[in-house]
């Protein structure tokens, strides 16, 4: 049970130090606070809006303390109020806790605070000194009892420094910190912080869902920051898959060498796994069903917004640190799990992504007709056989597509750009519902996607064995579900005929998993993903670890390759220690997401409106028969303007701990 | 000369992509240029025979990997010259 016995957070003060623990209700708010780590009671928690402790004897002043000295250590130096101010408040604080003064100084540290939050030029400095203000202004004499009493009793405290923008992105980019060596023109030292995480910054700088932009507070001045388009700009400028980056030799600490790692499937998250796995010396093997890498992002994201040669070189950085590729080796046709283990691999990552299009259970719906596919099949077909191989695809003259997320945005105007007179989207619910991203969307409007919403399969017409249409039902919004999603009704009696050559059901993708049924080991849950502990990222068969879209089901690039990177960590702990070692880091992030505290943080800094950067675009008459990059990247000057939109809402946020 | 390669699940994994690399390397090798309409199609409704269905003018096919050539050279070949 979380207790707050005493601490201000958002302006509002909490005070239960006269009571006794029985006599007081768990706070609203602060359930998961308990522990930090299993047996390690949280006792104190500092941030931006405040400080609350749980133990009425700890240490206000050390806890206070450690906490500006983080903000310090953190501040860039820009500004003489962060850069001085909180270095003057830091030796202050000393000063108390070692004796050299006392409450005659709490007036002169008072005003140094207010003059750090108030004029400071980021987020970082704004809020750093929230907490002791709050300490100052409610709780004085927890600071005065400790005057003084440097080392009677040790503290245990542990800092994370992050924005809104770090936190929401899966993979926590540093991204204002990218955004900061861009402005400086430090271009080389702004795709190393990107590199920190995932390999696939150009990929990612082009088909990233963008968590980051959605989280950005510039929102609440004008518009989101463009990191996406910065990360591209950053990425293309600085051609980093070159010797110079990636290099065996670069790899410092070798693991022995029977520590051999198999990674299967050679997808972002396979890819980031043996990334960071080579990464940390190990012999790794990259073991893909298909004859090129990049799994979802090379076959289900078409050339225009992904070119082939950008994944190529990206996923060519496994090979030039070291590690090997091996096309064509299919999991249960070619080789199983077992015999991995048999040839010396000691741990297994899989990362099989979701690639079995879901059928929409309609009447006539049947695989082997003509001119019906999945989704991710016409996707993987169109990018396999036409933009690899150069052959033309006959689809007919009107093609219809079902569904309405980016899966089903790719399918329609790559549809388009195969030569069909006419292609249609049909989505049953409202345009503003549809899950694709908006640009997608507008993209797919300007080039002549005609849509229908409101409108859902109820037949697939086929005649001798090949698609003629399909029969559809016009639907009406309904009651918000328990997610607050409005449900759909069919509207009995208004079915209507689309006639087509060619349908593709693009409504969302499961996982193959056939080839793990049996005596693998592996547990599939009831959605048919592969169970995974959450904190060790194993599957319930020793030494066997997952990510991706295999455990999580159809998601996006960047959290696939997030989770290749955490679970190279604990394949790491595993393989070095035998157990997976406990990660503050992650720790802290879930605290911040308990608390949500990271979204709701406004904006304070002095900021003037200056509109984003958008991409500049091929014209949608010349693209739509095209597989020619649509999106064109942004000059020199333009990244320049954009980076120096941000605001760096840094924030800074510590525990006390018992250990 | 109409030419149409089943790129489909089931001649996929029948080798759908050795056939059509080797029918494009022999048309290139024979300079057949635009008298050679090859295209690919999503199943040509013969999945339950075993190999690669290709269509030549009217009439389906079936081919695997390793009579590619031979089947290019006896079939298509002819077809695209009488054709021509």
């Amino acid at each position: 049970m979380s207790v707050v016995r005493y601490g201000v957070w958002d302006r509002k003060v909490v005070d239960t130090r006269t009571l006794q623990y029985f006599e007081v209700d768990e706070t609203p708010g602060f359930e998961g606070f308990e522990e930090f780590d299993p047996g390690n009671r949280i006792r104190a928690f500092f941030g931006g809006k405040g400080f609350f402790s749980f133990d009425r004897d700890v240490d206000l002043l050390d806890g206070i303390r450690n906490y500006v000295a983080r903000a310090a250590s953190e501040s860039c130096g820009k500004c003489t109020p962060c850069r001085v101010g909180l270095q003057i408040l830091k030796q202050r604080l000393d000063d108390l806790m070692e004796g050299r003064s006392g409450q005659e100084s709490f007036e002169l540290i008072r005003t140094l605070a207010e003059q750090v939050r108030d004029t400071s030029l980021c987020g970082l400095g704004q809020t750093a000194t929230v907490a002791l203000l709050e300490i100052l202004k409610y709780f004085p004499d927890e600071l005065l009892r400790r005057v003084g009493k440097k080392g009677e009793e040790q503290q245990f405290c542990t800092s994370y420094v992050t924005a809104p923008c770090i936190e929401a992105c899966p993979a926590k980019v540093e991204v204002p910190e990218y955004i900061d060596y861009i402005k400086e023109g430090a271009f080389s030292h702004s795709v190393g912080v990107i590199l920190r995480k995932y390999p696939m910054a150009a990929t990612c700088g082009r088909v990233c869902v963008r968590f980051c932009e959605m989280a950005c507070r510039r929102t609440m001045v004008d518009g989101a920051v463009g990191i996406k388009i910065l990360k591209r700009f950053v990425a293309d400028k600085e051609r980093y898959v070159t010797d110079k980056w990636f290099s065996p030799a670069l790899i410092k600490k070798k693991k022995p060498e029977q520590l051999r790692v198999a990674v299967i499937g050679a997808g972002p998250a396979g890819i980031s796994a043996a990334y960071h796995l080579l990464l940390r010396g190990y012999q790794v093997d990259l073991l893909e069903a298909m004859t090129e890498g990049g799994g979802m992002a090379a076959v289900g994201i078409p050339e225009y917004r992904l070119p082939k040669g950008v994944l190529k070189l990206e996923v060519s950085i496994i090979t030039s640190l070291g590690g090997r590729i091996l096309y064509n080796k299919r999991m249960g046709h070619d080789y199983t799990l077992d015999d991995l283990f048999k040839q010396g691999y000691k741990a297994v990552f899989l990362g099989i992504g979701a690639h079995k299009g879901k059928a929409l259970e309609v009447p006539g719906e049947d695989r082997s007709v003509q001119g019906y596919l999945t989704g991710v099949r016409f996707l993987l077909y169109i990018n396999h056989y036409y933009i690899t191989m150069g052959l033309p695809v006959e689809l007919g003259k009107r093609v219809v597509i079902v569904g309405g997320g980016n899966v089903a945005m790719d399918c329609a105007r790559s549809a388009l750009r195969m030569g069909v007179e006419e292609v249609h989207l049909v989505y049953r619910r409202t345009r503003d519902e549809m899950p694709a991203d908006h640009e997608e969307i507008e993209a797919a409007e300007a080039e002549g996607i005609k849509f229908h919403f409101l409108s859902h399969p109820t037949r697939l017409a086929t005649e001798n064995g090949k698609v003629t249409g399909i029969e559809l039902i016009k639907m009406k919004l309904g009651e918000p579900d328990a997610k607050g999603r409005k449900t759909v009704l069919p509207e009995e009696g208004t079915n209507w005929f689309l006639p087509a050559d060619f349908v593709v059901v693009a409504i969302g993708q499961e996982v193959d998993n056939r080839f793990l049924k049996g005596d693998e080991g592996i547990k599939i849950n009831r959605y048919g993903l592969i169970e995974v502990d959450p904190n060790t990222r194993m599957t319930t068969r020793k030494g066997v670890f997952a990510g991706g879209d295999a455990v999580s089901g159809p998601a996006t690039l960047i959290e696939g390759m997030s989770q290749g990177e955490k679970a190279a960590a604990a394949m790491d702990d595993y393989l070095d220690h035998g157990w997976v070692r406990f990660n503050p880091k992650n720790r802290m992030s879930q605290l911040l997401d308990k608390l949500k505290d990271i979204d709701e943080m406004g904006i304070r800094a002095p900021v003037y409106s200056e509109y984003r950067i958008t991409a500049k675009e091929l014209d949608p008459e010349v693209r739509k028969r095209l597989f020619e990059e649509v999106e064109k990247p942004i000059t020199q000057e333009e990244a320049y303007r954009e980076a120096n939109r941000c605001m760096r809402c840094y924030r800074v946020y510590s525990v006390v701990t018992e250990r | 000369m109409e030419v149409r390669v089943c790129i489909g699940d089931f001649c996929h994994l029948q080798g759908s992509e050795i056939v059509t690399r080797v029918f494009m390397e022999l048309a290139e090798q024979e300079q057949l240029g635009p008298l050679f309409d090859f295209k690919g199609v999503f199943c040509l409704g013969k999945c339950q025979e075993e190999g690669v269905s290709v269509r030549v003018g009217d009439r389906v096919h079936k081919v695997n990997r390793d009579n590619a050539e031979e089947f290019f050279r006896e079939v298509i070949l002819p077809a695209v010259r009488a054709k021509a």
